[in-house]
């Protein structure tokens, strides 16, 4: 049996276990599944209410411009978080069966990215309300979500080994994920930050994968080639630095589970 | 490999005892600062080495914390080994007497299908084989109920259910038949026994000598991490009586 072959295996437990956590996160609620498309339309519609007056000159179609940050942001955020447990979560397993652990990241990642999929309907449903363009350049999409999944595969491998060694990361991820949130650009133009400080949040690596989003989406252009080389960029280096940090320590993880 | 399923060389596994206390950060911070670097060896297992054919049956016995466990672990591929190696030629299941890798919260169905998909099995075979699993784990009435509110009893009987009914080249089994009623041990020895005749290597753990003479043909006594005597199954049980009644 090749290796390739052997890691396939898996994928049947893949699935599994994305089936099983996606039914107990909507266990026992009315409306399920359609929280996932509710949740991004609602909260947009408070952040317009908030935000569309105080940048209303500077942005047309406030709405869509923020679910396209908001639908990337929270995938990046909201995967990244649960991946910190995903080790410890599935103790279970880890003790009393050998797998390969990154399935257990990988599994939060697709739930989260699932849950993207989802919210894509809610981003759809607001373009058709507010008359927004559709172009060609939509059929990037599938490129720049492949790109922040990789890049947030990435992200969540080092967060899910460090968060298995030191269980506090867990609490301070809140603050680390609200300052994220805030050098994301998600609701306010970037052109309010002064020039100075921006490469501040070029730095911020979601900033490049969102204003792709909202080429597509928001201004119905295609993204340049030089955000695209550097979202690459950005994702395959996340991913084998991931790769590196798991790998050097998921055989201690059975020690501190 | 041939026709060996099982080898061992020169395994040794060591715990670092400080390092498992440590579980917040803070607390590693301050050590690494005062430059205590932690190190508190302790020697689970020294230099182990075996062989077991394939279709052979292998017991370990010893007392507790002889580091049984720890070996099933390192075959199972739970755990690296810290030094040595460790090959296996085949599919594993591993039978342990404590978390046997179930989800409390899902029934005994789905139970039955993300192990099975955890030990590499399609949907459709496990399909097949579900109702063999149910009646024999004897759990026909309880198929949907949540594990979580199935008896000790139960949920091992579906451990053992599960882990011999589907295919597997190797079994790792520990204190199994010490587990479920009179009625429920005779049937495991059959099935074990049947597995053997099928070809079925076995690594079994017992500290009680009469077991391992039972489904075993050869034995390893362990003690602290060491290999102690090796040989046919009942020269080792009769010595290990001998020791445990002094």
């Amino acid at each position: 049996m090749t290796k390739l072959e052997e890691q396939m295996k898996y994928l049947t437990f893949l699935k599994e276990v994305v089936k099983r956590d996606i039914k107990r996160k909507y266990y026992k609620s009315v409306l399920g599944v359609l929280w996932t498309v509710l949740n991004p339309l609602l909260s947009m519609l408070v952040m317009t209410l908030i935000f569309s007056t105080l940048f209303k000159r500077n942005i047309d179609n406030f709405p869509i411009y923020l679910l396209c940050g908001q639908i990337i942001f929270n995938f990046m955020n909201g995967s990244s978080r649960q991946s910190m447990n995903a080790i410890l979560a599935n103790a279970g397993y880890i003790r009393s069966i050998y797998i390969p652990k990154y399935i257990f990241v990988l599994s939060r990642v697709v739930e989260g990215f699932v849950d993207l999929l989802f919210s894509l309907t809610a981003l759809v449903l607001v373009m058709l309300i507010t008359h927004a363009k559709f172009t060609l350049n939509l059929l990037m999409l599938p490129t720049v979500l492949a790109l922040v999944f990789i890049f947030t595969f990435g992200f969540s491998l080092i967060l899910a080994t460090y968060g298995t060694f030191f269980r506090d990361f867990q609490h301070l991820y809140g603050i680390f994920s609200m300052l994220w949130m805030w050098m994301s650009a998600i609701f306010y133009p970037k052109t309010i930050v002064p020039t100075s400080y921006r490469f501040l949040l070029d730095l911020n690596p979601a900033i490049h994968f969102i204003e792709i989003m909202r080429a597509i989406c928001h201004q119905g252009v295609m993204p340049t080639e030089k955000s695209l080389i550097i979202a690459s960029c950005y994702a395959v280096l996340m991913l084998l630095m991931g790769i590196s940090v798991f790998k050097a320590n998921e055989n201690k993880f059975f020690l501190y589970v | 490999m041939g026709d060996i399923a099982i080898k061992a060389e020169d395994v040794s596994m060591m715990f670092n005892l400080s390092r498992e206390r440590e579980e917040r950060f803070k607390e590693y911070v301050i050590n690494l600062v005062r430059g205590k670097l932690f190190f508190d060896e302790f020697w689970a297992l020294q230099d182990i080495s075996f062989e077991v054919k394939k279709g052979d049956s292998l017991g370990l016995i010893g007392v507790n914390g002889s580091g049984k466990t720890t070996l099933l672990k390192l075959v199972a591929g739970i755990m690296k080994p810290t030094k040595g190696k460790i090959y296996t030629d085949g599919s594993i299941a591993p039978l342990f007497a404590m978390g046997s890798g179930f989800d409390s919260s899902l029934s005994a169905r789905e139970n039955i299908f993300l192990v099975g998909a955890l030990r590499g099995y399609t949907k459709e075979y496990m399909r097949r084989r579900f109702d063999e699993i149910i009646e024999f784990a004897e759990l026909e009435d309880f198929v949907d109920v949540p594990l979580k509110n199935y008896s000790s009893g139960m949920s091992s009987r579906l451990a053992f259910a599960i882990a011999t009914l589907v295919h597997t080249d190797i079994l790792i089994a520990d204190e199994v038949l010490s587990v479920g009623d009179a009625k429920f041990h005779k049937k495991s020895e059959a099935r074990m026994a049947k597995m053997r005749e099928g070809g079925t290597t076995i690594l079994f753990v017992s500290h009680s000598a009469g077991a391992v003479q039972k489904v075993c043909k050869n034995a390893i006594w362990l003690d602290h991490g060491k290999i102690v005597m090796a040989g046919t199954s009942e020269k080792v049980c009769k010595a290990y009586s001998e020791y445990c009644k002094t």
